[in-house]
């Protein structure tokens, strides 16, 4: 009960924003309002764990016959965790966009507010049908909201390709429901048949941009800092639940090759842009395609604790980042420690993520380790680039504003010790998983302090690699193709539509008619 | 008075008396719909062949109406499709309040109702195809309007359904004065594949398909809408009463499976030439293949038939949206071709947002009304092997390609685009539009509102009750 009152108050805060902002109530008393109901909000998804596991049924589809299924909520040790990290990002959102105080927007408040109740939606979904429901008016808003703020053509074509990819990746979700079912099973989150658990992976590939990699979002800047932030991690959020429970059956061991395979590329890609990126607010995109893959390759593996390890960091780590606009003293430390929590040292939270390098061979441990490496001296690089506050900030948002910052640390490393995450059960000293991490914090630090050759080095690397891992290439074949098809369909069609189209017609009702009849057996 | 009279008569009459009220266009449409309205209200609401009584009178409506040696008969079972029907004309009526339509609509649009009504009553059957000629002649004075040539979608489609009139009235030939008791399999088989021919024509069953875009790309895209949905909704009645008769049939052939196969065919086929259309309303039209092949797969399931009624709400509501925003586009501009609309939706963000819901509608996309009608759908057809729901998604995903492609060109263009053909588009065009669009949500949302009355009342058709 108390996640479906958080979410509801997710839901009305931001209504009752609007209204109030329509009768000119003041900015600040609106931020706290926000700030209030945000919090309210969090604290009721923590204190939730306790009734955990619960299933809440939303509403019940009738006639109950003909539904296999009925939208409903789960909370689970695994929804949680996803939960209290996003609920997190509100507060945080809040507290630093004091900071952009130029940018007072009572309506990105309200926007943040609902997107992440609408997240959390998605991240509770206790069954395949109303992840559906979740993620199809999660991504119908997402449209609305960034079709109405993006300027051009370019980005607004964008949006629709975002929104295409998303699309498909819900119809990989119908269809694995559809196909547990012809095995004679009804899909549900707590037993997942190992047959569909690959379109599931799929789905969730597809729509995190990993499987094939690409980018499923548009460009940054049109977007805020604060609100941007909500909207890109929270679809991401929902697609890194669904990937933990596909991680306790993982997948038909004949797709694990090529899921890997993509997986390294992925990584690497990810890896590499991130680092190259101009900044961190461009370079986004790739910071999630890095982070999501391991947490996706994780799963491949059947390693549900390692997959939402790398998904929390992603969340966690990638937040305090992205919120900070300037850097201090106090800010860079706390950056450090978001640094240290991905690093998958012994003890951090995100240290069960490296059970996944005790699982892959040599080769591909490599790869991964390379990979991380990237995506610890991306996130480095981008936190040096910061400039110091600029002039105008007063005393007290220097002091309110990193307080967001230190509330995703706290819950990073709070979520991480209560759920095992940062326990090294499974991780002995002298297996890979251990040093992984190590390894690739210290092939940061060597090419962070070689920085003159490896930003040379690693550029035209990035370069070569872009051109083959950005699937230009794959992208330009898909649509030789859509035009091959579509000539071949028009001239059917100015066959069918022609003079002669009502014999042609005939003669193809005659061929089809014969052909039902030869294959019925019939003479 | 007889109930033949009511539904059928009557509304002849007022459809004669408001030719004379075309002038006076306002009028006639409003009288056209409360005539809707009230014969709607009626079929529910009276008895037939039961004695009723309002105060001190006391009145019984007769079941049949005799003319010049045929017959119309219309029992109680029959009065929740009459109901519909009539409901179904209001409602596109009501959207003729905004847009402009030819004058023929409104008169032709009530007559057209009536005489599909009385091919459905017509005894004996043989009759029916005559009459459904009638109401294809009916519905090409409607799309053509006064004055201008008749289109080639047009010729099309009066070409295809006259061809499909031999083919039923031969069954209906074969099978007068033949009871269910006494016909025998090959008399019933060899009925039952004139009667397929025919409704292949009629209902525009691949391969005869090709009349649907090219009427949708032509004329007018609300009344042609009006006119196939129409045709399509009385159209289905026919081969499923047919099938209810005989039940010899299902023994005799695997005609369900036919269907299923049918309908996945008609499902694929509209939707993977969906994903390849370059103009609005030929996208329509492939749309209407789909959904007529949705409908052949749910009367390919035992007992789907009680699905007809589940399909037809959401279908009705995302076509009438979809029209309606066609029709406010194409009053807009030159033409519905791809790059003629670019950029349309940023200009009339509200009629953009209804083509494009209407559309995902129409596709399934969760939290729009045809999901959780689909969703049984689809589901109810794994039994047949994954196959075959596979092959309904992949229709599915073809009109969503189709649909994106169409939100893209609506969204793109250039920055500053050229001056609107015609004025602004008012308040209560956008009021419809998003009225519609809401209803489409609240039925995509809440379907346990709406779906257990919907298939309570498709098990009381007398025509469709396996």
């Amino acid at each position: 009960m108390l996640i479906f009152l958080s979410i509801l108050l997710l839901f009305s805060v931001p209504i009752i924003i609007l209204v109030l902002d329509r009768f000119r109530v003041r900015a600040g008393y609106l931020w706290f309002f926000a700030l209030g109901g945000a919090l309210t909000a969090w604290i009721l998804i923590l204190v939730a764990r306790l009734q955990s596991p619960t299933i809440i049924t939303l509403m019940q589809w009738r006639p109950a016959t003909l539904f296999s299924a009925t939208p409903a909520l789960l909370l689970d040790e695994i929804s949680w965790v996803y939960a209290a990290a996003l609920a997190a990002f509100p507060l945080a959102v809040l507290l630093t966009d004091i900071l952009r105080f130029t940018d007072v927007d009572p309506q990105a408040w309200a926007a943040s507010l609902a997107m992440t109740g609408l997240g959390l939606l998605a991240v509770f979904a206790g069954n395949p049908l109303t992840l559906m429901l979740a993620w199809a008016v999660a991504d119908l808003s997402e449209t609305f909201l960034l079709l109405q703020r993006v300027p051009t053509s370019g980005h607004r074509e964008r949006v629709v390709v975002a929104l295409s990819v998303r699309l498909v990746g819900l119809l990989l979700v119908l269809a694995a429901t559809l196909q547990a079912l012809s095995l004679g099973t009804a899909l549900v989150f707590d037993a997942i048949p190992a047959e569909v658990s690959g379109l599931l992976l799929l789905a969730v590939g597809l729509r995190l941009g990993v499987l094939p990699p690409h980018q499923p979002f548009f460009q940054e800047p049109p977007l805020r800092r604060g609100l941007g932030t909500i909207v890109r991690l929270t679809p991401v959020t929902s697609c890194l639940v669904v990937l933990a429970r596909v991680a306790h059956v993982g997948v038909p061991a004949s797709w694990q090759p090529y899921l890997l395979a993509v997986g390294v590329a992925a990584a690497l890609y990810g890896g590499f842009a991130w680092f190259q990126a101009p900044n961190e607010l461009d370079g986004r995109p790739y910071w999630i395609l890095g982070m999501a893959t391991m947490a996706l390759v994780s799963a491949v593996y059947r390693l549900p604790d390692a997959s939402m390890a790398w998904g929390v960091a992603l969340l966690a780590s990638g937040g305090i980042l992205f919120l900070i606009s300037y850097r201090s003293r106090f800010v860079s430390a706390l950056a450090f420690l978001g640094i240290i929590s991905f690093s998958l040292f012994p003890f951090t939270p995100a240290w069960r993520g490296g059970i996944l390098y005790s699982h892959s061979g040599f080769f591909l441990v490599l790869l991964f380790v390379l990979a991380h490496a990237l995506l610890l001296l991306g996130y480095a690089r981008h936190l040096l680039q910061k400039p110091p506050p600029g002039e105008g900030v007063e005393r007290w948002m220097l002091i309110v504003c990193p307080l967001g910052l230190i509330l995703l640390v706290i819950a990073h490393w709070g979520i991480a010790l209560s759920h095992g995450l940062a326990r090294g059960s499974g991780l002995s000293m002298n297996s890979v998983g251990w040093w992984g991490g190590i390894v690739a914090f210290c092939l940061a630090v060597v090419f962070l302090f070689l920085r003159k050759l490896q930003f040379a080095m690693l550029s035209s690397i990035a370069t070569g690699l872009r051109g083959l891992l950005s699937l230009e290439w794959m992208y330009r074949l898909f649509w030789w193709l859509y035009h091959t098809a579509s000539r071949f369909f028009s001239s059917i069609s100015l066959i069918l539509e022609g003079e002669g189209g009502v014999l042609w017609s005939l003669i193809m009702l005659i061929l089809l008619v014969s052909l039902m009849i030869q294959l019925s057996g019939g003479g | 008075m007889s109930a033949p009279f009511i539904w059928i008569l009557l509304p002849g009459l007022v459809a004669f008396a408001l030719i004379f009220l075309s002038r006076y266009r306002a009028i006639s449409l409003v009288a056209a719909i409360a005539t809707a309205l009230i014969l709607a209200v009626l079929a529910w609401g009276l008895k037939v062949g039961e004695v009723m009584s309002f105060g001190p009178w006391a009145f019984k409506i007769q079941e049949q109406l005799a003319v010049a040696g045929r017959s119309f008969v219309i029992t109680n079972p029959d009065r929740p499709q009459i109901a519909l029907l009539y409901s179904a004309l209001a409602f596109w009526y009501i959207g003729a309040l905004v847009i402009s339509t030819p004058p023929s609509f409104i008169p032709l649009g009530l007559a057209n109702v009536a005489v599909l009504i009385a091919a459905l009553a017509v005894q004996p059957i043989l009759y029916a195809a005559l009459l459904i000629e009638v109401a294809i002649l009916l519905s090409v004075l409607m799309l053509t309007p006064m004055g201008e040539p008749v289109n080639r979608g047009v010729l099309r489609f009066l070409t295809y359904q006259t061809l499909g009139v031999p083919f039923i009235l031969l069954a209906g030939w074969m099978l007068s004065g033949i009871e269910p008791e006494t016909v025998s399999t090959q008399d019933i088989v060899r009925a039952a594949i004139f009667l397929g021919f025919g409704f292949a024509f009629h209902l525009g069953i691949f391969p005869l398909h090709s009349w649907m875009p090219m009427l949708t790309e032509t004329a007018h895209p609300y009344v042609t809408t009006f006119v196939i949905s129409t045709l399509f909704s009385v159209g289905i009645l026919f081969p499923v009463g047919f099938m209810q008769r005989y039940p010899l049939l299902y023994e005799s052939i695997n005609l369900l499976e036919i269907l299923r196969i049918l309908g996945i065919m008609m499902v694929v086929v509209g939707g993977v030439w969906a994903a390849f259309q370059r103009h609005l309303g030929r996208m329509l039209g492939f749309a209407l293949i789909l959904e007529t092949g949705r409908t052949f797969l749910a009367i390919g399931l035992p007992g789907g038939a009680h699905m007809l009624l589940a399909l037809f709400l959401p279908r009705i509501l995302a076509l009438g949206v979809w029209a309606l925003s066609l029709s406010f586009l194409k009053a807009h501009s030159e033409d519905l071709r791809f790059h003629v609309v670019q950029g349309f939706g940023r200009r009339y963000p509200v009629v953009g947002t209804g083509l494009i819901l209407a559309h995902f509608c129409l596709v399934g996309i969760p939290i729009l009304g045809g999901f959780p009608v689909y969703l049984i759908l689809w589901e109810q057809l794994t039994a047949y092997g994954s196959w075959i729901s596979l092959g309904a998604i992949l229709g599915s995903a073809g009109l969503m390609v189709g649909g994106l492609r169409s939100l893209a060109v609506l969204l793109m263009g250039p920055e500053e685009l050229p001056a609107p053909k015609a004025g602004r588009i008012d308040f209560f065009s956008y009021a419809l539009i998003l009225l519609g669009s809401g209803a489409i949500f609240l039925f995509g949302l809440f379907p346990q509102w709406f779906l257990p009355s919907l298939m309570a009342i498709s098990a009381t058709f007398g025509r469709l009750t396996p």
